[in-house]
């Protein structure tokens, strides 16, 4: 059985492939937002 | 050949001499030639830094990959996205506080600073390695262009590679970096425009996406399998590893490196990486996806790799077949342009003012930077007017030598400091080394095993054991713990 003609395991491999560097890229994001909120709370 | 066809062409040439133009104004010294003065925000940097690594290898070779097998070139979007993310996420923001902190304006002045360096010895091996992958990457291009105004206009291959090389050379020599940049911005922009535009009419003429990929399960149920018609074999996880490697070299090659240094700020470098996640995802999603619709609908292609240029005529009106031209061109000469930039850079600057210890000054420098970069040009044209048939492996080949050469050694020297000069000396050497040894000799035995795995893998080897053999540089804990410090808060 097939999603859209195509396996799970292609499927999975395109969902990884595009989002575990959306996944990195939000941590960073939210990383240097919430740190950058930490420097101005100290200053 | 339509009238229409000839008018995106000439606007995007037009465009494409302003911005050459306007960028003389860019500043007199060195900096301003081959940075642009430091101050590109941070949308310039993403597309940019895309569009250079890409080149026109994604339109035409990622697009026939697809087409050729299927759904396994999804192996290829996993390593390059990452890659990239990776490369804005760890290494842009420290390699821009520490190269500021330097005043580099090359790789090479980099590694010389980070590792006190005062023989210049990393500076020259990174100019040998710089100008000998450049030249070979800048003639594969160049053939690339002649390929395309021959494909798309009917010009002659020899006429298509002199137009190609003659407006990049203008622009770049004219203008700059700051040129270079601007022009990528504006060519990435448009092959993502390209890359959005050419999967979804080719879905859509294939009978929607289950459609498009049942037609091809139909020619062969391995394209739409992750491992290929290779399955789970030692063979099928090599060719996987193979081609997710491609994304390493996003993380270290200087002609990448040199557009974070480029960066305005580290708040550009921030948002910038947003910009470049999604680029390259637009890339290479799109490019792959093309390549399967294509094969849906023209089963039956002798070269995989004018799937694109096909589509494009077959499912556009004749206007796009000019539009499409220029995003082929756009993705050739974006390379090309940072390829001869940054070559000259390593002429003047690396040799010329660093190793030979010129005085002249810096605005008469930058002069020499322009005639530079017009002699690397014509250096590698007949390489192109009279090679043919170099194909895409070659633009694969220097892009894995330009990788190993210098990312283990970029990724230690950012996050090791007990990494040395001889280790960075040695590790450079080694990954070149072994990248062309392994092609030479080995690659046909081993599975066809992409060069960038072994050369890669050398490097690091290289850099870390002659690392842990020999006295690091004095203070270099201490700077590196100083530039996390800055870069904790914001930079």
């Amino acid at each position: 059985m097939t999603f859209l003609g195509l396996g799970v395991g292609a499927w999975l491999l395109l969902a990884v492939a595009v989002g575990l560097g959306g996944v990195i890229e939000a941590t960073f994001l939210w990383q240097v937002s919430r740190r950058r909120r930490l420097g101005e709370d100290d200053r | 050949m339509s009238f229409w066809v000839y008018v995106p062409l000439g606007a995007y040439l037009i465009v494409l001499l302003v911005l050459g133009l306007w960028s003389r104004a860019a500043g007199g010294g060195l900096e301003g030639y081959y940075v642009a003065g430091k101050k590109l925000p941070a949308w310039v940097v993403a597309f940019s830094s895309n569009a250079t690594g890409e080149s026109g290898w994604l339109l035409l070779g990622l697009t026939g990959m697809g087409y050729l097998i299927g759904v396994h070139a999804f192996w290829v979007i996993l390593g390059e996205v990452l890659g990239v993310t990776l490369g804005w996420v760890l290494v842009a923001r420290p390699f821009k506080a520490l190269t500021d902190g330097y005043g580099s304006i090359t790789v090479p002045d980099y590694l010389e600073s980070r590792f006190r360096d005062d023989a210049g010895l990393l500076r020259k091996i990174g100019v040998a390695i710089v100008l000998s992958m450049a030249t070979v990457y800048t003639a594969a291009q160049m053939v690339a262009a002649g390929k395309a105004f021959d494909s798309f206009l009917a010009t002659g291959y020899i006429p298509g590679v002199l137009i190609g090389a003659a407006v990049t050379l203008f622009y770049t020599a004219v203008g700059g970096f700051k040129a270079v940049a601007y022009s990528d911005f504006v060519q990435g922009v448009l092959m993502a425009l390209g890359l959005l535009a050419l999967p979804i009419a080719g879905i859509a003429a294939a009978g929607g996406i289950e459609a498009m990929f049942v037609a091809v399960g139909a020619q062969d149920p391995t394209l739409l399998l992750p491992m290929g018609r290779y399955g789970v074999t030692f063979e099928g996880v090599l060719s996987a590893v193979g081609m997710a490697a491609i994304g390493l070299a996003f993380l270290g090659v200087p002609q990448l490196l040199v557009r974070f240094m480029a960066a305005g700020s580290d708040r550009d470098l921030v948002q910038g990486s947003g910009f470049a996640y999604l680029c390259i995802v637009i890339f290479d999603v799109g490019a792959v996806f093309t390549g399967i619709a294509g094969r849906a609908l023209y089963p039956a292609l002798e070269d995989q790799e004018t799937v694109m240029p096909l589509l494009s005529a077959e499912l556009f009106p004749a206007i796009f077949t000019g539009i499409f031209l220029v995003i082929v061109l756009g993705a050739i000469m974006s390379t090309v342009d940072s390829l001869l930039i940054m070559s000259s850079a390593a002429v003047v600057r690396d040799l010329v003012q660093k190793t030979f210890g010129s005085q002249t000054s810096e605005r008469r420098l930058s002069f020499y930077g322009r005639l530079t970069t017009l002699a690397i040009g014509a250096i590698a044209l007949p390489f192109a007017l009279r090679e043919a048939k170099v194909l895409f492996w070659f633009v694969l080949f220097a892009w894995s030598g330009l990788g190993a050469a210098f990312t283990p050694v970029v990724l230690c020297s950012l996050f090791w400091s007990r990494t040395t000069r001889m280790g960075a000396a040695a590790g450079m050497v080694s990954g070149f080394v072994v990248t062309v040894v392994w092609v030479q000799f080995f690659k046909a035995q081993f599975y066809d095993l992409y060069e960038m795995i072994p050369g890669f893998l050398a490097g690091l080897v290289a850099t870390v054991v002659v690392s842990w053999m020999t006295e690091p540089p004095e203070g270099a804990g201490e700077e590196l713990e100083a530039m996390r410090e800055r870069l904790r808060y914001g930079g």
